[in-house]
């Protein structure tokens, strides 16, 4: 009996001095790491514009959907023409996180992978500008996006070996595209 | 000394003691993630190896593996942290397998065989050469799959800075099987008895 108890204390004491270690240091490196993530966002919103503007102060949350977390409206010359969505996706490293830009047909004008934990040589390619390039323009219900592999003709070699990640990215894209078309719902 | 140097060569972790494969068939697409993948396993072995061999004597028998994961996890979860913090594009191109140093037959190999039997200084020593020795098997994979899968090779990727030299013919027609997991178990195959060979012939 006497042992068992020793035994968890001892494990207990390790795991808490673990513990406080691992807060000493996450204290530290949170802000920096949400600094990054604020300063990505800021620079994605402005690569995401063709015209208009969209003030990164004006983030709106939405609350109980599954794909969309918060969205930003484009405004030019007064008028709202589109809006740049802040999405989640699943991927096969666990949860990404996409900003796509939409005008108010719901068609797509671009979009970016942003955190993502997706095998480096396979999934990671969805960083590239190129892989995106597929889904632009795309979105309004005569060119609906792609949500298959097959959907997307040219250059299929780009995105062999990664249907997972393919299939995550292609349907929050088309899912923030209906949230557009739906009048932001 | 002959603790640190058994590490690279004469007990190499990947080619002699055949650990660690996970990462050595997985990040090595890539010569620069090889460096980054390297780096990390070292820190993370080099201190669990000096925590593990200071807290030997504490450490109940029967609980001993529970109490070296918390540790090596707790160093892997510091090494992941300060990665995301502070060099950004490294993290994001390595992903998934920073986390997943915690499971490397290494890093718990060493503890394990090693850290829980010997004292600090050695244990910081084997844990530096073993260390260098799987980098440098990483770093002897992932150049041989670039070249010859991608055509090109990766030295450091950092935001905008990007070194990377490009092999003409070789970039236009890579073989592609070499970027896939195949030609990962293809090369380390041959490494593998290349290195068998040359330890027969040094003894």
């Amino acid at each position: 009996m006497n042992k068992t108890i020793n035994m968890a204390i001892k494990l207990l004491v390790i795991c808490s001095a673990a513990a406080f270690v691992l807060g000493v240091v996450n204290s530290l490196t949170a802000p920096e790491i949400k600094k990054l993530e604020e300063e990505a966002k800021v620079k994605v919103l402005g690569e995401l514009l063709v015209k208009g503007k969209a003030d990164p102060a004006k983030e709106i949350f939405v609350e109980n959907n599954e794909y969309v977390s918060s969205y930003f409206e484009i405004v030019d010359n007064g008028t709202v023409i589109g809006d740049i969505l802040y999405l989640k996706a699943k991927g096969y490293g666990g949860m990404m996180t996409l900003m796509a830009s939409y005008d108010s047909n719901g068609d797509l004008i671009g979009s970016v992978l942003m955190n993502n934990s997706e095998t480096p040589g396979f999934g990671k390619k969805a960083e590239k500008p190129d892989y995106m390039n597929k889904f632009k323009g795309r979105g309004s219900d005569s060119n609906p996006l792609p949500l298959f592999k097959y959907q997307v003709e040219e250059e299929i070699d780009t995105v062999t070996g990664a249907t997972i990640t393919f299939m995550g990215v292609s349907s929050a894209l088309k899912k923030g595209s209906d949230f557009v078309k739906g009048g932001l719902k | 000394m002959k603790v640190f140097t058994k590490g690279v060569f004469r007990e190499n972790p990947v080619f002699a003691i055949v650990l660690g494969l996970c990462p050595a068939l997985a990040v090595t697409s890539m010569v620069w993630n090889a460096i980054g993948m390297g780096f990390g396993v070292i820190f993370v072995l080099v201190c669990s190896n000096l925590f593990i061999s200071l807290l030997r004597n504490y450490i109940p028998d029967e609980v001993h593996i529970p109490a070296y994961i918390v540790v090596i996890a707790s160093f892997v979860t510091v090494v992941e942290l300060l990665m995301k913090a502070y060099l950004p594009s490294l993290a994001a191109s390595l992903g998934i397998f920073i986390p997943l140093i915690v499971v490397n037959c290494v890093i718990l190999g060493r503890a394990e065989a090693f850290a829980s039997k010997n004292g600090p200084l050695d244990s910081v020593l084997d844990g530096l050469g073993m260390g260098l020795g799987f980098t440098l098997a990483l770093i002897a994979i992932s150049l041989v799959r670039e070249v010859l899968g991608a055509g090109q090779i990766t030295l450091f990727e950092q935001g905008e800075t990007l070194v990377r030299i490009k092999l003409g013919a070789l970039n236009d027609n890579p073989i592609r099987v070499f970027a896939f997991p195949a030609g990962a178990l293809i090369v380390m195959g041959y490494f593998k008895s290349l290195f068998d060979n040359i330890m027969k012939r040094s003894k």
